[in-house]
């Protein structure tokens, strides 16, 4: 019992750690992203992605605000639009994108793989329950 | 002997359910499965192509699955003695109410015996589940129909 | 990710709780215990309530019995949106499946492997 406690005292430690990893890829256009990303107190950390049609922002947002979460994705992705008007933009915070994505910045892919792999993510993103 | 006496006698002679201990049971042993299903959720995620929403579905199966083989151990059974509804309320409660079911009525044969009686205990949540969500989703419907809420 | 975990152990342990007191403070059987949560859990998807608990918990909130009904009830609200009241029959089981279809399979599968003896609910 005694050990519980202490693992579960533990675990409340280790998730008030506030580490925001902002991770844009390729950097050409960060600077707008990065802007628009900044304004949201809610999110915590983010990792993006864009090539010549898409831009995908995978964002990890506060845990009391995950109760808002379609909303802001929503008014994000609104404020990305403006910037990008000629491209689509996907705007999520689920952890498997964002892992996908973040696989996409470590690789360093080139164009048409990471075109690729955008593709797929984007479809994954489309499947409903 | 007057009610009221027997009443009283009753009360005494029954062991009072420690309401605040039972509680407490139920979180630990509620939590500890959902925390295993989130850990579940994770595997998913992580080296499948499920996204959050969508890994809840095999999720629930895995659990059904762990489900099985702790009801065919016997081993559900001593956990729902600690948990009450910590081990009810989960999926797996679900799961070894079915499963239960099914292997307890096997030997009446396998169509009268496990199809009639495998729903037995869950079938309600079922019925009501259906019931209550087919109401709730037509008074939506209709709702929005007439303009009062949006979807 | 630790925080998930957590969260998704307070919010699924809170959901066992409020089973317990319906056990215990109102003397319902399991069984009513279950309906009960399967119908709450289907009306707070009707108020658009149980889709962000599930985004703040996880399986916190998809493993408890409550996520049947909102899963019903969203399938057959997804349905009724597209294609008008006739959805609200037809979408019904669109999404949950899983739960039901699992139990099925390893109910007849677990009464083929294991014998009757102490299993008994």
């Amino acid at each position: 019992m005694k050990n519980a406690i202490y693992i579960l005292l533990l675990c409340f430690l280790t998730a008030c750690s506030n580490e925001v990893n902002e991770a844009i890829y390729p950097e050409n256009d960060s600077s707008e992203i990065k802007q628009v990303l900044n304004n949201y107190d809610s999110v915590k950390g983010y990792s993006s992605v864009t090539d010549k049609n898409d831009v995908l922002v995978a964002i990890d947002i506060r845990r009391m605000s995950r109760f808002n979460k379609e909303k802001i994705e929503k008014k994000i992705s609104k404020k990305l639009e403006e910037k990008f008007p000629d491209k689509e933009v996907l705007v999520t915070s689920d952890l498997k994108i964002r892992w996908e994505v973040e696989k996409i910045i470590e690789q360093s892919m080139q164009e048409d793989e990471m075109t690729k792999s955008i593709k797929k993510i984007k479809s994954l993103s489309k499947e409903e329950t | 002997m007057e009610q009221k006496q027997f009443d009283k006698i009753v009360d005494q002679q029954t062991p009072k359910t420690p309401l605040f201990v039972n509680m407490l049971k139920a979180f630990l042993v509620g939590g500890i499965i959902c925390t295993i299903g989130q850990l579940i959720t994770f595997f998913y995620i992580r080296f499948f192509p499920f996204t959050e929403r969508t890994a809840a579905n095999p999720t629930v199966a895995t659990m059904v699955f762990i489900a099985m083989i702790l009801t065919g151990t016997g081993l559900y059974k001593k956990i729902s003695q600690i948990g009450g509804a910590g081990s009810a309320v989960p999926v797996t409660g679900f799961g070894n109410a079915v499963i239960s079911a099914s292997i307890e009525h096997k030997p009446e044969g396998y169509v009268l015996g496990i199809g009639g009686n495998m729903f037995k205990l869950a079938g309600s949540v079922i019925v009501f589940g259906v019931v209550s969500a087919f109401f709730v989703a037509l008074i939506k419907t209709i709702l929005v129909k007439l303009g009062v809420v949006s979807w | 990710m630790i925080s998930s975990l957590i969260t998704s152990f307070v919010v699924g342990g809170l959901i066992c709780v409020v089973g317990q007191i319906l056990m215990d403070v109102f003397k319902l059987t399991p069984a009513h215990t279950l309906s009960t949560l399967v119908v709450s859990g289907s009306i707070l998807d009707g108020f658009g309530l149980y889709e962000p608990l599930i985004d703040f918990a996880g399986a916190g909130a998809t493993i408890p019995i409550t996520s049947f009904g909102n899963s019903l009830t969203h399938g057959a609200l997804a349905e009724a949106e597209k294609h008008g009241l006739i959805g609200v029959l037809t979408g019904m089981f669109e999404v949950t499946s899983s739960g039901i279809s699992a139990a099925i399979i390893f109910g007849v599968i677990g009464a083929f492997i294991f014998q009757n003896s102490k299993t008994t609910y």
